[in-house]
């Protein structure tokens, strides 16, 4: 089944934040224990404003585990996330309006078609009956699949479904995307689709983490990347300033790029 | 709680879109209530009347053999017998042997002198009259017979003795000395006539109160199997209800409700709603379509609908109690093939409830099955009104409520791992 690519149907314009407001998001110290297990070891970040950030790092590294604290499904032991001004410890359902989460899995009605399953979403955000119509309207348009509104999901194709993950997490228009893996199991056509598409919603404004184990995609997106490993953050700055960081500690000759710096301050491969 | 609509309006939705659901939910149920309530419609004639054929020969010349063919013959809303007179003893044998009569009644040539001789003699009679059946019979509608005849056999007998003993101290006053009766002026035949008479028209109404006092069950057999039935399949519904939740789990939709400004119980909440509401249209279906095409007695209607709305609220509990136990949906399926099979059959749901021994009657009240049923019996079997099945009616609110506690407690919105 061939996906539907941007370029071939109208996109319209897509609005991203309600307030036209990019937010600066704060991570501050957080910590998760599982009994005697640390998943999360005291990490801090932050992200400007309509950036987007990238937590590298292979799994079982901790991504997932912030990124559900992040967004206010995990309790931290301890820490907490600004979004904004406000937080998610404490003004979990405030928080919870500003922030978009794309799960690594693909979480759909797969038994809905893709107009009931945003709808659906679009109402448990709060979103007027007018509002919801509107906006999926929209967002299909978006993603490419305003054509096949009307079928159910489970009829899509993998790289399909994975949109349709997207259009429900910009259904209520958060200020704070975060994206879990978004590309993974998608054919190299519809992951290209969905970098172009994220990185529009950058260049309207919205702040977005996204984490990744492979290099290239961070390489690619990210404004700014975070290395992370058995929960700890080992490395942080810029492409450029870990590229540099890279080229001091060379040692060995190839691979070169991310992957080596990892490689260099973990002794293992990302794919590890 | 719009957001608790909001999350049962799209179960809904998925259940409309699902044709299987539909299948059992109501289908399947309808064909096994056609199938059952027709195999056992035979167990009672389908109709408001107990139907009893009599092969009667009645050889007898006096009042005795007239008093019981006269009974006999009864056509009344709950009971009619129809008399088939055959000429002797070996006939009406044959009759009730070859099937053409249920019971039958002999009475011998010479009853009624029999039992004036006895009687002026102060003997003791005995045998006045033979019933036959066959052997081993445990048709109750011989029982019926066979006390129908003793009784008037009893009254007449007793009649007799009192009117010979009348007969007695008439005579006697007419012969002491100074009093002269003329004669022929005392008929001892018809004193005792007017008297047995008058105890077979008492026995008469008294064995008809007999058999319409107390609590006769109705003989419409749809009126066990619909509402039995019914409550099967909706103990099925709990797999359901716990089935969508596990889904929502593996499927990561759990997950992004969570992750979206909600009160987590309005999930659980949206999901029991969705649940409730399925359960009853199922039983309402059932019930309507039982009591149009098979004519179910539904006396009370307030009472039925009370028991159903609560039969609802209890599945719909135990669903959600089941899910905050079990993990997976393979550990779903034999806890909830378990808990339906077994508090089902106790229930009263595949048999009356009153066929049970008094003690199991009140262990089956575990389940919430046996609350039901003994309510919907109650008020369709033996026409109890709305008041009489409040208790039943509370006890499937309190089971629910129960249920919905104790999963609250237990439930788990996250899973403990990293």
């Amino acid at each position: 089944m061939q996906d539907i690519t941007p370029a071939t149907v109208k996109t319209g314009p897509i609005h991203f934040l309600q307030d036209g407001v990019a937010l600066e998001v704060e991570v501050r110290n957080l910590v998760k224990t599982f009994g005697k297990q640390q998943a999360v070891r005291d990490v801090s970040f932050t992200i400007g404003k309509g950036e987007i950030f990238g937590l590298l790092g292979p799994n079982g590294a901790g991504k997932s585990t912030t990124i559900n604290m992040m967004c206010g499904y995990l309790e931290p032991t301890s820490g907490d996330t600004q979004i904004g001004s406000i937080s998610v410890k404490k003004e979990p359902r405030k928080a919870k309006r500003l922030v978009g989460v794309v799960p690594q899995e693909i979480a759909l009605y797969k038994d809905l078609t893709s107009l009931e399953n945003l709808e659906f979403f679009g109402e448990i955000y709060g979103l007027s009956a007018k509002e919801r119509r509107a906006r999926a309207e929209e967002v299909l348009h978006f993603v490419g699949l305003y054509e096949r509104r009307k079928e159910a999901v489970q009829t899509f194709s993998g790289g399909m479904q994975r949109r349709i993950n997207m259009a429900i997490a910009m259904m209520h228009q958060p200020a704070f995307l975060l994206m879990d893996e978004p590309t993974v199991g998608v054919d190299p056509q519809s992951r290209e689709n969905i970098f172009e598409t994220i990185e529009k919603i950058r260049d309207q404004g919205t702040t977005v983490l996204y984490t990744t184990h492979y290099m290239e995609e961070a390489e690619r997106m990210c404004d700014h990347i975070a290395i992370m490993d058995e929960g700890r953050i080992i490395a942080m700055g810029t492409l450029d300033q870990l590229l540099a960081l890279r080229d001091q500690q060379r040692e060995l000759p190839r691979p070169h790029g991310l992957q080596e710096l990892f490689i260099q301050l973990t002794g293992k491969t990302l794919r590890d | 709680m719009k957001v608790l609509w909001y999350i049962a309006k799209k179960d809904l939705l998925q259940v409309l879109k699902d044709r299987n659901s539909f299948l059992l939910l109501l289908v399947v149920p309808m064909v096994l209530i056609i199938i059952i309530g027709f195999a056992l419609s035979g167990v009672n004639s389908g109709s408001d009347q107990i139907a009893i054929t009599v092969a009667l020969s009645n050889q007898d010349n006096g009042y005795v053999g007239k008093n019981i063919a006269d009974t006999l013959k009864i056509d009344k809303r709950t009971i009619k017998v129809t008399v088939n007179t055959y000429s002797n003893e070996k006939d009406v044998a044959r009759a009730v042997q070859d099937g053409n009569a249920i019971v039958g009644v002999v009475i011998p040539a010479g009853t009624t002198d029999k039992l004036i001789a006895t009687a002026q003699s102060k003997g003791v009679t005995s045998n006045l009259v033979q019933v036959y059946a066959l052997p081993n019979s445990t048709d109750q509608r011989v029982i019926i017979v066979q006390n129908l005849v003793t009784s008037i056999v009893a009254g007449t007998v007793s009649g007799q003795y009192v009117s010979s003993a009348a007969v007695g101290q008439v005579n006697a006053i007419c012969n002491q000395p100074g009093n002269r009766c003329a004669p022929q002026t005392i008929d001892p035949a018809a004193i005792a006539k007017s008297v047995g008479g008058a105890g077979r028209l008492n026995d008469q109404s008294a064995q008809v109160q007999l058999l319409t006092a107390g609590q006769a069950a109705k003989t419409n057999y749809f009126d066990q199997v619909v509402p039995g039935y019914a409550i099967f399949f909706a103990l099925f519904g709990i797999n359901s209800a716990a089935a969508t939740i596990l889904q929502e789990k593996e499927d990561g939709t759990f997950r992004r409700l969570l992750i979206a400004p909600i009160q987590k119980y309005s999930l659980l909440g949206g999901k029991m709603l969705a649940q409730f509401i399925l359960t009853l249209v199922q039983l309402g279906v059932l019930f309507t379509v039982g009591y149009f095409a098979f004519h179910l007695d539904i006396p009370s209607w307030p009472a039925v609908i009370a028991l159903l709305v609560g039969a609802s609220f209890a599945t719909t509990g135990i669903g959600i109690l089941l899910v905050s136990i079990v993990k997976t949906r393979r550990q779903l399926n034999p806890v909830v093939t378990l808990v339906t099979l077994t508090t089902s059959a106790i229930g009263g749901t595949w048999f009356p409830l009153f066929l049970e021994p008094t003690w199991m009657q009140q262990f089956a009240k575990v389940g919430m099955a046996a609350w039901a049923m003994e309510g919907l019996n109650a008020t369709m079997l033996y026409g109890k009104d709305f008041v009489s099945i409040i208790p039943n009616v509370l006890g499937l609110l309190g089971y629910g409520l129960i249920c919905v506690l104790l999963a609250l407690r237990f439930f788990r919105f996250q899973e403990k791992t990293a």
